[in-house]
């Protein structure tokens, strides 16, 4: 429709340009369009004004079908369609699924209400749903706006400090679909991305019965909770005499000892930190930092390495590790699956 | 046809040489550096203005390219996060605040005196102090990129990112600050263009026989004064809340982010309009002359500006359908945004109908304006899909609406701008351009601009968000993000282009002329470029189009002409102008136009130590602005010798064949500055009981559990502003029954009632027990009473020189003058109070 | 035809689609905080109908006392500058009360045919 009335308008403006062009008008006054009627030498003058007159009724008459008419014969349909199509895209009363998003500078906390309404299950920067069900996303932000774009599965929807807004999707078929915010927030505003992964229904059920699982005991060769930099430093020895090399349980003491637990939460360890991402699955996801960089090993590396290289200004700090150190936590995190 | 008789401009032999060139020194600007801060003539005014607005144009553009080039790759590392979000944001309001707004205000100063004939604005003062504390504005606004702390909150500064806990470096600060003053700056001129439009008008230039530049400029006026009000008021309250002092839009104290929002787009969305409609007057009137046809369907185009400036105000919420509001309440927003599609049309059609029964000479204004249909008519295809909930939200905040406002921003207004430019620049440098290098400059600009923008709709469409420094690769962007770069290239070279051919003109240029065009309106009557005593004849309009219908220029009417004798090279030792009834354009009177002075640039130099102090908390630099904006306003308001002059001159009363001298009342110029005054504090008022509102009910807990409770503070204020507009109102009576009754007393009594009333005022918020820095309650409460407290303040002021006024020239119509407006706000103080009372005191019980 | 009359013929319709917009956005407001659905949306429907009535009134005393035969074409049309002021607004205020009038009806109406409150909620 839109190609439509443009190249009505150029058809129209193309009349106007190919109809007697004259020179330039500044070079020569003679060339004035007459436009009274005292300057028509033998036109009447009442004669003369009266055919002005109805030319210009004639020119308007098309003004008022093209700049009225049309107009409206578009508004007023396109108008109702978009009232009731927006009355249809309302969030359903009942919903198949209530995921709650919460919008942090720069990542999203993502929680799946369950039949349990104490228990929660708290993930980072990757929706699961199931294909043919209408979730409802309840957003909210703890410091300043985002908004939830999934451009193939739904419209914006702002989180707002202070309030909770509701918005919902369905997926028809399993597969990824990549978000990102679309509310600036901040100086990492770009780095904010969100995949939403669509699984059969059944599968969905697994996926989520497996994140809600917290991590299985391991035997430890320290005491879990951080006890002093002694152990840390024993622990570093003893990855670099190479007698456990990139053990994971020597991975998770380090992970503990380093404080990372102040802010990230491993369920089934001592590690609740809530302000980053909760790492209990952090091994089955698809990406680091909000979608910045894919999840591999040598990503997580340079992640944990410096985070603030790869992500200017993000809340992470950088923790001083010795390569052995950084192996170990590299191997524990791959087995949060 | 012979061309209208313009020997009318010559000087007739009854006055002597000597007689003409006094005329010419009274109206020519002082010279030298220390002349050029005393100029207040408004075509140098202008012209500085002008040239300001294209070097803040020059600097957002290149802003713009650094924006670009960093997002021609993905992962681009040429500007890092903090450097782009600081640009972006500059980049915006630049654009908006620092360029379109000015130049377009400049524009139309320098223009409008000439397309309504007469010798300058209503204002001078006001004209230089707008351009004054503007340059000031924006060079202290530019100041923070040397400390590299320029504002990154977004041109559009949404709260919580740009408050205290958020962002708390100054970047923000530079921005509200900054941006309060250009804003300040604008609405100065917007009150001198209303006066201008409606009171300054030639002789028989009825309102159906304005230019339609006039209209729209008329318009657009009224809409900054309405546009502007609330998003002042919405930057002082963010700058209290970053101050610490308020809690407006904090949700932990009950306020409420959205507010800002509601404040900003009630702003934002008319300002597209406002950027507009300058250029609907432009187009039609470069349409016009070169299709050597009067417009079709004059009275159309004229509601269709109306109707637009209307509409507007009604927009705003579609810039937030994805913040979760109720969708019965978008519907209006919706409606609003597809009906405004209607006057568009019309506008559009209008044009092409001229073009069409005209004979259209394709010079480059009109090619411009070729360009401008084009491009804004995809622009408003585009808004109308935007109108759409559905859609919107979907392309909301993504690179298809940077391209949708691209296409009506340089479609819609820089397009028509440039057709202005190559149009009107010949009568305001005396030469034309080149035709060569302008149609080089159109087709560039036309072909760059498409290779810009047109990708940005389809990489929004595929998810590409806005305001990201930097995007990855693989996601499909990348072809279209490098395209729009090499066509951003592009366009700075035609702008580039613009700058050589205007540099070429001034050299070489074909000399243009008084009438380079044929065309119609009474600015062609002037020379190229014009004296600075411009109309030293007062012309007389019979016509829409007077250099095309009218033989001469000269007053038809014998009885009419005697009446303008006074204005025929006169007056020779003051500056004086004709002002004329709003609708039918009739003469009533002579109003004299103040000089030459200082003042307004002393008191800019105040503005600037009052925003540094503001801005670093610094209370020396505070106390110094106050002093030097005072000293200012001496340097204003002290009685003129000019005026003094005037008054022996030309009697205040008036002949049958003698034009009065107009210094107070009703027909004076003063009186119609006041009312737009009291449009901006009404609108102001209103601002304030909407935030009250808006955040207030759906909280909880909202109201404390001992709701304020008015005493002997609160209705002793009320008391002594009621006796205080009754004083005034007794003066007013008088003056309504033909006495001449002193202004002293009632002076004395506003000025003492409005400063106990302060006092008291301060008293009753201390008296209510709320804290502002506390709880969002209490930041409204203050907010309202500080309202109140603000009018008082500016009753003490205008009463008290009132009361300079009765006591050293107790006969002086001048005097009067003061009062009578003082009068004029001390109603509408009275009016408020009683709101503010009945809102602070009585809604908490109603509730 | 004073002059008063000819500004509320010019006014009227501007002026009724902006209390309509307000007054339904405050009204929405308020009904959706406290809940009451039905009661909300028959304001609206009610203010929708007496502010079209509104404006539209002003219109037929526009035409009531339009000296001339009415064809608007006519008018616009009208090359003769020296008609009287009062002509032109009053023609002014016809055309302006058509679009104000289609903005009250669609937005009012269209109100009614979507969910009416938000289902955002404060915390």
């Amino acid at each position: 429709m839109g190609a439509a009335v443009s190249i009505l308008v150029f058809l129209v403006l193309g009349i106007g340009i190919r109809k007697r062009p004259r020179r330039d008008p500044h070079v020569d006054p003679s060339e004035r369009v007459k436009l009274r009627a005292h300057e028509q030498p033998g036109v009447h003058e009442e004669e003369q004004t009266r055919s002005e007159h109805s030319a210009e009724s004639r020119a308007l008459k098309w003004v008022l079908l093209g700049g009225v008419l049309l107009p409206l014969l578009v508004i007023v349909p396109l108008f109702f369609y978009s009232v009731v199509l927006q009355g249809q895209l309302q969030p359903e009363p009942d919903p198949d699924l209530v995921v709650e998003i919460e919008g942090r500078q720069w990542w999203w906390v993502v929680r799946y209400r369950t039949a349990d309404p104490q228990s929660l299950v708290t993930s980072a920067n990757e929706l699961h749903i199931p294909t043919g069900r209408r979730v409802q996303l309840r957003l909210s932000s703890p410091d300043v706006i985002h908004s939830l774009w999934v451009p193939s599965l739904q419209g914006k929807m702002d989180l707002i400090p202070g309030r909770e807004t509701v918005t919902w999707l369905e997926a028809d078929e399993p597969g990824v679909y990549r978000g990102q915010c679309a509310e600036y927030c901040g100086l990492q505003h770009a780095h904010m991305a969100l995949f939403v992964i669509a699984h059969e229904p059944a599968e969905f059920d697994a996926w989520l019965a497996n994140e809600r699982q917290p991590v299985p005991p391991q035997e430890s060769e320290a005491p879990q909770a951080p006890t002093g930099a002694s152990q840390a430093a024993d622990t570093a020895h003893e990855a670099d005499s190479g007698t456990h090399v990139h053990s994971p349980v020597a991975g998770r003491d380090v992970f503990m000892q380093k404080g990372c637990g102040v802010c990230h939460a491993v369920r089934g360890t001592v590690a609740r930190g809530t302000i980053g991402p909760d790492l209990t699955h952090v091994a089955s996801r698809r990406s680091l930092a909000a979608g910045t960089l894919p999840n591999t090993r040598g990503h997580l590396a340079a992640w944990i390495t410096n985070p603030q290289v790869i992500k200017p200004g993000n809340r992470m700090p950088r923790v001083p590790l010795t390569s052995a150190e950084l192996h170990a936590m590299i191997a524990w995190l791959e087995t949060l699956r | 046809m012979p061309a209208t008789d313009l020997s009318v401009y010559d000087p007739p032999a009854e006055f002597s040489q000597e007689e003409i060139d006094r005329f010419n020194r009274t109206w020519s600007a002082p010279r030298g550096i220390f002349g050029m801060i005393r100029t207040v003539n408004n075509i140098p005014v202008a012209q500085r203005y002008m040239a300001t607005g294209f070097a803040f144009f020059i600097a957002g553009g290149f802003m713009a390219l650094l924006l670009r080039i960093q997002l021609g790759t993905p992962e681009n590392t040429f500007l890092d996060a903090e450097t782009y979000n600081q640009i972006f944001t500059m980049h915006g309001t630049t654009m908006m605040f620092l360029f379109v707004i000015p130049f377009i205000e400049a524009f139309a100063n320098y223009m409008l005196p000439l397309l309504l004939g007469t010798r300058d604005l209503p204002f001078p003062r006001l004209t230089a102090l707008s351009y004054w504390t503007y340059v000031f504005g924006g060079l202290f606004l530019y100041s923070s990129f040397l400390f590299g702390v320029a504002p990154d909150g977004g041109w559009f500064a949404y709260v919580p990112l740009t408050d205290r806990e958020h962002s708390p470096a100054i970047n923000m600060d530079y921005w509200d600050i900054g941006l309060s003053v250009a804003e300040v700056a604008a609405m100065g001129a917007a009150a001198e263009l209303i006066v201008a439009i409606l009171r300054m008008r030639a002789p028989g230039m009825s309102l159906a026989r304005m230019p339609l530049f006039v209209w729209a400029m008329l318009v657009t006026a009224f809409m900054i004064i309405f546009a502007f009000t609330p998003l002042i008021v919405g930057t002082a309250m963010l700058e209290l809340d970053r101050k610490g002092l308020t809690t407006f839009f904090m949700p932990e104290f009950g306020g409420e982010p959205l507010l800002w929002q509601h404040l900003f787009w009630v702003f934002g969305h008319p300002e597209v309009y406002i950027m507009f409609l300058p250029a609907v007057g432009i187009v039609s009137h470069v349409v016009q002359t070169f299709a050597r046809r009067p417009i079709v369907g004059y009275p159309l185009m004229v509601i269709a500006i109306l109707t637009t400036g209307f509409l507007s105000f009604g927009l705003w919420v579609h810039h937030m359908f994805a913040a979760g509001i109720s969708a019965s309440a978008t519907t209006f927003f919706t409606a609003t945004s597809l009906v405004i599609a209607i006057p568009a049309g019309v506008q559009v059609f209008c044009w092409i109908a001229t073009l069409w029964a005209g004979r259209p000479v394709w010079r480059t204004p009109l090619l411009f304006v070729g360009g401008f249909l084009a491009i804004f008519t995809l622009g408003g295809l585009t808004g109308v899909m935007l109108a759409s909930v559905p859609f919107d939200q979907q392309a909301h905040d993504s690179f298809f609406v940077v391209a949708h406002f691209h296409y009506v921003l340089i479609g819609g207004v820089l397009f028509p701008l440039f057709a202005g430019l190559y149009y009107w620049l010949p009568k305001i440098t005396g030469r034309l351009l080149s035709e060569r290098l302008g149609k080089w400059n159109f087709w560039l600009m036309f072909i760059f601009f498409h290779l810009t923008f047109f990708p940005m709709h389809i990489v929004g469409l595929l998810g590409m968000p806005r305001r990201v420094y930097t995007y990855q690769a693989g996601l499909g962007w990348d072809g279209y993000n490098l395209v729009s770069t090499i066509g951003a290239m592009g366009f700075a070279i035609s702008v580039l282009l613009f700058l050589v051919n205007f540099a070429w003109s001034l050299k070489r240029g074909e000399k243009a002329g008084r009438d380079p065009w044929q065309s119609d309106t009474l600015e062609w009557s002037q020379d190229s470029p014009p004296a600075q005593a411009q109309f030293q004849m007062v012309p007389s309009v019979r016509s829409r189009h007077p250099l095309w219908d009218q033989e001469t220029l000269a007053e038809t009417d014998p009885q009419r002409d005697r009446l303008l004798d006074d204005m025929k090279w006169r007056p020779l030792d003051w500056r004086g102008a004709v002002v004329v009834s709003v609708l039918d354009g009739e003469p009533q009177g002579i109003v004299h136009v103040p000089g030459p002075t200082a003042a307004p640039f002393v008191m800019s130099v105040g503005f600037l130590f009052l925003f540094a102090g503001l801005l670093l908390d610094n209370v020396t630099s505070l106390l110094l602005g106050g002093v030097i904006t005072l000293i200012a306003l001496v340097l204003w308001f002290r009685p003129q010798r000019t005026e003094s002059l005037a008054l022996e001159e030309i009697p205040t009363g008036g002949t049958p064949d003698r034009l009065p001298l107009l210094v107070g009342g009703v027909r004076s110029n003063g009186f119609w500055g006041t009312i737009v005054l009291l449009l901006v504090l009404a609108t102001a008022l209103a601002t304030a009981i909407a935030s009250y509102f808006y955040i207030g009910p759906g909280v909880a807990d909202w109201y404390p559990p001992r709701p304020p409770v008015p005493g002997f503070d609160a209705w002793g204020s009320l008391a002594l502003t009621v006796i205080g507009a009754a004083a005034a109102g007794w003066f007013v009576n008088e003056l309504r029954r033909g006495r001449r009754p002193r202004s002293l007393t009632p002076m004395l009594v506003v000025a003492a009632t409005s400063a106990a009333a302060l006092w008291l005022l301060v008293r009753a918020y201390g008296a209510t027990g709320v804290s502002a820095a506390g709880s969002a309650y209490g930041s409204t409460v203050m907010l309202m009473l500080g309202f109140q407290m603000l009018l008082a303040i500016l009753l003490v002021a205008m009463a008290m020189t009132g009361v300079l006024w009765g006591l050293l020239a107790p006969d002086d119509p001048r005097g009067e003058g003061v009062a009578i407006n003082t009068s004029l706000v001390t109603a509408f103080t009275l009016a408020s109070a009683v709101i503010v009372m009945f809102i602070v005191y009585a809604t908490p019980y109603l509730w | 035809m004073s002059t008063r009359r000819v500004l509320i013929g010019l006014l009227a319709a501007p002026i009724a689609w902006t209390m309509h917009l307000l007054m339904s956005y405050a009204i929405i407001a308020v009904g959706c905080s406290f809940g009451w659905l039905t009661g909300t949306r028959v304001a609206i429907a009610a203010l929708t109908v007496v502010l079209t009535l509104a404006a539209l009134s002003s219109a037929w005393a526009t035409l009531r006392d339009w000296p001339r035969p009415i064809r608007l074409i006519e008018w616009a049309a009208h090359t003769e500058q020296d008609e009287p002021m009062h002509a032109f607004l009053r023609g002014l205020g016809l055309l302006a009360t058509l679009v104000f009038v289609l903005s009250i009806v669609l937005g009012g109406f269209g109100s009614l045919m979507v969910p009416l409150c938000a289902q955002a909620v404060h915390h």
